[in-house]
C-alpha cells in the first residue's frame, strides 16, 4: 500500500485475543472489533515499549529495573499496568537480584 | 489445539508475536525474559481494559453486539485518543475487505441465472444422466451374452468413453 512505510510483520492472532476478551463473562458478542483492536494492541505496545526504553537509555547506567515501573508511573494511560507490574517483580526477584531490566546494546 | 494449552487462565498472546514486536520496535536493544514476560502480561491487561470499557459503552448503547464504533470510543474515553486515526483506517480496510468478498459472492449468483432456474437445469441434468445410464445397462447386458456384440459396441462408444477399461 503507497503510503505505509512501516507495515508490521507480525500479527497476532484474532481468535486468541476473542478469547481473552471474552473471559470476562460481561463481554458479550463482538463484530469486527478485533481486527480493531489488534492494531489499537499493536500500537500500545509500540508506545510502551519506545518510552520504557528513553527512560531506561536516559538512566546513567545501563540496567534498571526501575525503568519500567517509571513508565507506568509517569504516564497516565499506562496506570492501569500497575497491578501487573506489581505482580511481577515478585517471581523476578526470586530468580536474580536484576529483575526486570532492559539495557540498551552499545 | 484446544486442550493442550492447559487452564484457560493463562490465556495470553503468543510469546513469539511479542518478541518479534520487541525486535521490530527496538531493534537494537537487549530486553531480559522477565520484562518480556511484562510485556505479555501488559498485553492481556490492555486487551481486558478495551474489551471492558467497549463492553460498558455497548450496554449503553443499548446494543448486544460489541462494534468497532464502541472499541472506538472506549480508545478515546481511556486516554489513548490518539490511536483512533490508525484504528479507523484499519476498520475501512476490513470492510472493504468484506465488501469485495460479498460482491464477489453474489457476482456468482447473478450470473443472469435465478437459483430457481439453475437448480431446473441440475434436475434436468440428472435425469438425463440416469436415462443415458438406462440406456447403457440392457446393452452392456446384452453385451455379456455376445462377444461379437460387445465389440461392436465398445467401437461404436470408444469415442465418448475412452477411458473405461473395464470389460
Amino acid at each position: 500500500m503507497p503510503g505505509q512505510k512501516r507495515k508490521y510483520n507480525v500479527r497476532f492472532p484474532p481468535s486468541r485475543i476473542k478469547k481473552i476478551m471474552q473471559k470476562d463473562t460481561q463481554v458479550g458478542r463482538i463484530a469486527m472489533a478485533v481486527p480493531v483492536i489488534i492494531r489499537a494492541l499493536e500500537m500500545f505496545l509500540k508506545s510502551l515499549l519506545i518510552k520504557t526504553c528513553l527512560i531506561t537509555q536516559s538512566k546513567p547506567s545501563n540496567v534498571m529495573s526501575v525503568a519500567h515501573k517509571q513508565c507506568i508511573e509517569s504516564e497516565k494511560i499506562f496506570h492501569f499496568l500497575k497491578e501487573v507490574m506489581e505482580q511481577a517483580p515478585a517471581t523476578a526477584a526470586k530468580k536474580d537480584n536484576r529483575g526486570l531490566s532492559m539495557w540498551p546494546l552499545y | 489445539m484446544a486442550s493442550s494449552s492447559g487452564n484457560d487462565d493463562d490465556l495470553t498472546i503468543p510469546r513469539a508475536a511479542i518478541n518479534k514486536m520487541i525486535k521490530e520496535t527496538l531493534p537494537n536493544v537487549r530486553v531480559a525474559n522477565d520484562a518480556r514476560e511484562l510485556v505479555v502480561n501488559c498485553c492481556t491487561e490492555f486487551i481486558h481494559l478495551i474489551s471492558s470499557e467497549a463492553n460498558d459503552i455497548c450496554n449503553k448503547s443499548d446494543k448486544k453486539t460489541i462494534s468497532p464504533e464502541h472499541v472506538i470510543n472506549a480508545l478515546e474515553s481511556l486516554g489513548f485518543a490518539s490511536y483512533i486515526t490508525e484504528v479507523k483506517d484499519v476498520l475501512q480496510e476490513c470492510k472493504t475487505v468484506a465488501l469485495k468478498r460479498r460482491k464477489a459472492s453474489s457476482r456468482l449468483e447473478n450470473l443472469g441465472i435465478p437459483e430457481e432456474e439453475l437448480l431446473r437445469q441440475q434436475q434436468e441434468l440428472f435425469a438425463k444422466a440416469r436415462q443415458q445410464q438406462a440406456e447403457l445397462a440392457p446393452q452392456e447386458w446384452l453385451g455379456m451374452h455376445d462377444p461379437s456384440a460387445s465389440a461392436a459396441q465398445q467401437a461404436g462408444s470408444s469415442q465418448d468413453e475412452e477411458e473405461e477399461d473395464d470389460m
